[in-house]
């Protein structure tokens, strides 16, 4: 993969990024430089999640990408992996922003999204290759985070995280902050209810993003008639429950379980029904 | 969870999600009993042993590279479903393998000859899903 190093008179150099607290002297850069032409909108949380943030992270990823909008992140584990698999799931219009020297994978387990990011979408550092990476590299990256993005979204974080250190970058900047609202007796969504409290945007459903930063909604693409009756019968009783274990489906529906099997493969083939950790959700996008 | 990576994770052939019981349901206890498991079990065991009585090894877990290829007959509507779970990142590399030898299995189990769509569509969903393609 070849390292292109942008300097700020080059044109891929993003203006904005001029006129941030500690300006980037330099870029180093993997993959598609257009995408830094998108309007881009930044997908952040914590490491730390659950498998409703996962699904929120990478329903959101999709639909943006899906709408044109370059997702940026910054490669780490939870909810920043999950945007960016959303949006290689969309157009593939994703932007990961890294606090390691460009040619060093970290964490190792994103290795795989390393790669694909690289051919698909844009990596980006500050930090050249052989760069020795240390803890102060990870929270100073965040600006750039924010600094390249209109808005940001936080899906999913707690009240030590991170991605809050982006929140604040991003308000200061003078860009939109949104925040997905989780419950309250949740450990891992109370950063975000207090970016809520605190005056960020608080978003009841993904569209809301959407039209308060005018962008386009892409057209849904969940053809539920393209489902046979059983499969139907499958997706139904997930999309009311919310959420759906293979145990109570197979409760439910009363169908053995090779054939439960089958159907929920299917489905999943299908892009209707997504599963994390266990559970299957309706690919609600 | 943490302590166990990706590729140890794949390497494990069936992964399912399990629930904890209510007393209710452990009283019940309905489904397949234990005697007529152990017989469709030892059925499958005794078709893979035979299926490798010229090669040293006694079952499908066991099967690499060449004996996938030449035991793994599998159907075209079957294949085809195995390319679209891999293209659609459903399947890995390393879980699509051991995917189709889960499928060999399953379609033993049913005492079929060939692997068709439905073993393979059962035998997805036992795959390792921590790579977060899902």
């Amino acid at each position: 993969m070849d390292i292109i190093r942008l300097t700020p008179s080059d044109e891929f150099f993003p203006q904005e990024l001029k006129t941030i607290t500690s300006p980037p002297k330099e870029l180093y850069c993997i993959g598609n430089l257009r995408l830094l032409k998108n309007r881009r909108i930044a997908v952040v949380g914590s490491r730390k999640c659950t498998a409703y943030g996962k699904t929120v992270s990478q329903s959101l990823g999709k639909k943006l990408s899906l709408s044109g909008i370059a997702v940026v992140s910054g490669l780490a584990r939870g909810i920043d992996r999950q945007a960016h698999i959303g949006a290689l799931e969309g157009i593939g219009s994703t932007i990961a922003v890294m606090a390691t020297g460009i040619d060093k994978c970290y964490p190792i387990s994103n290795r795989d999204l390393y790669e694909r990011i690289g051919k698909e979408g844009l990596l980006i550092s500050e930090n050249p290759p052989g760069y020795n990476c240390r803890r102060f590299d990870f929270p100073h990256r965040n600006r750039l985070i924010s600094g390249l993005s209109e808005g940001i979204v936080v899906v999913e974080a707690p009240l030590r995280s991170g991605s809050l250190i982006t929140a604040e970058k991003a308000a200061d900047q003078g860009k939109e902050v949104f925040a997905i609202p989780g419950n309250i007796t949740s450990f891992f969504s109370m950063g975000c209810n207090s970016l809520i409290r605190d005056g960020a945007k608080a978003v009841s459903v993904l569209n809301d993003v959407f039209l308060d930063m005018n962008i386009e909604i892409p057209e849904n693409v969940v053809k539920a008639e393209n489902l046979g009756k059983d499969e139907k019968i499958v997706y139904d009783i997930i999309n009311i429950r919310g959420e759906s274990t293979t145990e109570s489906l197979y409760k439910s529906t009363g169908f053995d379980h090779p054939k439960l099997s089958g159907i929920l493969t299917v489905l999943e083939m299908k892009g209707v029904i997504t599963s994390s950790m266990g559970k299957f959700f309706v690919e609600k996008i | 969870m943490k302590k166990l990576s990706g590729p140890i994770m794949e390497r494990i052939d069936l992964h399912i999600y399990m629930e904890p019981l209510n007393y209710g349901e452990f009283l019940e206890s309905t489904g397949m009993g234990s005697k007529e498991m152990k017989d469709i079990i030892a059925n499958a065991r005794k078709i893979q042993k035979d299926r490798f009585r010229d090669f040293d090894i006694t079952l499908n877990s066991q099967m690499e590279g060449n004996l996938i290829e030449t035991f793994c007959n599998i159907d075209s509507a079957g294949k085809e479903m195995l390319r679209k779970a891999f293209e659609k990142h459903i399947l890995t590399p390393r879980t699509y393998q051991r995917t189709l030898k889960v499928s060999r299995t399953i379609a033993d189990m049913e005492g079929s000859e060939n692997i068709n769509s439905n073993h393979v569509m059962e035998g997805i969903q036992y795959r390792s899903r921590l790579n977060g393609y899902n």
